[in-house]
């Protein structure tokens, strides 16, 4: 017990034997050692020959210079205080540290749920708001293209007489459109008796709807604004029968009320499957005001019109992970470019 | 040891403004110090000459980082760097032998006249150990004992130069001087007076 004491204490002061010999230890810690020396041998000699190895390091000759170093011509200045250069770095840092931040709360909002719901709802009624011009547009071509797929698109003439109720079910109800109009349309079409709230989304839902959302869950929904917008629904295409290609004129070709509201029912209805019902409650009054405007927009909104759709509509979950993705993507990007302007300020 | 600039910080303050007059008073007083560490560092005069001119080129490309302070310390830390640099790239090819490269150094020390010829052999003799045994350090304690022992920087100093912190140096210094310590009482037969008589005790 003593020996291993000992031996530690040995070891500590052995260890105090190089700065003791440059004065670097304290009043209290040089004492102990000095006590330490007085009876350890092994120590003594080790002080002894350090202080021999130091003194030989010191008398080390210091070489004469063998020629002047002076420089001869300025060499080129580091562009070191390039302010540019550094701001830039530094706004990427932020920049890359703002996504990542904001990632791990979208990735932690995920996991939680909690934080995930909010936001996407604030982003959703952004989507509307831009949205409901759009819409319209992309009623038409997800129409078109949905109608192709969907013989039974001739209930489209029906659903052209009935858009105007869309109107109204259209936009709000997102998320009831879509199975509403399948349901409706299919149904009502071979039935031949017009449902009139029913079938206008059908023309656009059944393309997109048909495969996503499987539950007539919707329909209720639609059918309720539909009372609401009846007076414009009226008036629409009672005569045309569009052929399932044709589906996208027919759309046109109704009232021109009708079909912007049935456009944008179909718009939505695709969208419509995840998102809440109070939502789509709200855009829908918005929507059933810009009918006419939106049928222009149509062609050259059809882009940013799906855009919106794919927010509206696709569950939470999907557009989370989209967007995390995305964030993850850009995330890579900036951290790279960030990498890259910080090595080039520094070389 | 070296002549010292009256007013250094006004040579530092116009070498900042590109005046490389100013900059070359500089070299001319730094410049046997910095050569002596890349020496001690590179164990070869011809790297040990590279090295330096390295390291003043880089010291007046990079004069505007310097921002107050021990200038000493600023250029030996640049120096370090530049020794290190050349290590690595003699590593890269072959370059000449230490033994080589001892001779040279040992043929460029003047000899001191107070000493008789045997003792200037041995004393040669030691120093050959000395820089043979420096070449066995790590090279942050290569640095840390050349800075301490050989240039007789304070500890203060050395941490500016290493840029860590005091205790580090201290612990540095001491795991350097050890080994070193133990390659030379390994040789002990072959050193002159100090080792020789601690044998005897």
């Amino acid at each position: 017990m003593l020996e291993v004491l000992a031996r530690i204490r040995h070891r500590r002061n052995r260890r105090q034997l190089s700065p003791y010999l440059d004065g670097m230890l304290s009043v209290h810690e040089s004492r102990r050692l000095q006590a330490h020396l007085a009876q350890c041998r092994a120590c003594r000699d080790e002080l002894a020959e350090l202080q021999a190895t130091v003194q030989s390091l010191a008398e080390l000759p210091l070489v004469e210079s063998p020629r002047s170093f002076a420089l001869t011509a300025a060499p080129r200045r580091a562009e070191a205080p390039r302010p540019a250069a550094r701001r830039l770095e530094f706004g990427l840092r932020l920049a890359t540290a703002t996504a990542a931040f904001v990632l791990a709360v979208l990735a932690v909002g995920d996991l939680v749920g909690l934080a995930g719901e909010e936001k996407e709802e604030g982003e959703a009624n952004v989507a509307r708001m831009e949205a409901a011009p759009r819409e319209a547009a992309t009623g038409q071509e997800t129409a078109s293209a949905l109608q192709a797929e969907t013989p039974e698109v001739t209930a489209e003439d029906k659903a052209a007489t009935e858009a105007p109720t869309l109107l109204a079910p259209a936009t709000g109800p997102v998320t009831g459109s879509p199975p509403a109009g399948m349901g409706g349309v299919e149904e009502g079409a071979p039935s031949g008796t017009p449902v009139p709230m029913p079938s206008a989304p059908p023309e656009v839902v059944p393309g997109i709807t048909e495969p996503a959302t499987p539950a007539a869950t919707a329909t209720p929904a639609a059918t309720a604004p539909a009372p609401e917008t009846p007076p414009l629904a009226q008036t629409p295409v009672p005569g045309e029968t569009p052929s399932p290609t044709e589906a996208p004129p027919a759309a046109f070709g109704p009232g021109g009320i009708p079909e912007v509201g049935a456009p944008s029912a179909t718009a939505e209805a695709p969208a419509a499957t995840a998102t809440p019902p109070p939502i789509g409650a709200h855009v829908a009054p918005g929507e059933t005001e810009q009918p006419p405007s939106v049928e222009n927009q149509a062609a050259a909104e059809a882009q940013r019109g799906t855009l919106a759709a794919d927010e509206g509509g696709p569950s939470r979950e999907t557009v989370l992970h989209w967007l995390e993705i995305g964030l993850a993507a850009g995330l890579a990007l900036l951290f790279v470019s960030w990498v890259l302007a910080r090595r080039r300020g520094q070389a | 040891m070296m002549y010292m600039l009256a007013d250094e910080s006004r040579f530092i303050d116009r070498s900042q403004k590109g005046d490389l007059a100013a900059f070359n008073a500089l070299v001319e007083c730094y410049q046997r110090q910095v050569y002596n560490l890349c020496l001690r560092l590179l164990a070869s005069a011809e790297a040990a000459e590279d090295a330096t001119q390295e390291a003043f080129i880089a010291a007046y490309r990079r004069i505007d980082s310097f921002r107050g302070g021990n200038f000493r310390a600023w250029l030996l830390r640049i120096a370090a760097n530049a020794s290190y640099d050349e290590l690595r790239r003699q590593r890269r090819r072959p370059a000449a032998s230490l033994d080589a490269a001892m001779a040279v150094q040992g043929a460029a020390e003047a000899p001191s006249p107070a000493a008789g010829p045997e003792d200037e052999a041995l004393r040669l003799e030691l120093n050959v150990h000395l820089q043979g045994g420096l070449a066995t350090l790590p090279s942050d304690q290569r640095l840390a004992v050349i800075l301490r022992d050989v240039q007789g920087l304070s500890y203060e100093e050395l941490a500016e130069v290493m840029h860590c912190s005091i205790g580090t140096v201290k612990s540095r210094i001491a795991r350097g001087r050890a080994r070193m310590r133990e390659y030379l009482v390994a040789r002990r037969e072959l050193l002159p007076r100090p080792f020789r008589l601690m044998d005897e005790e």
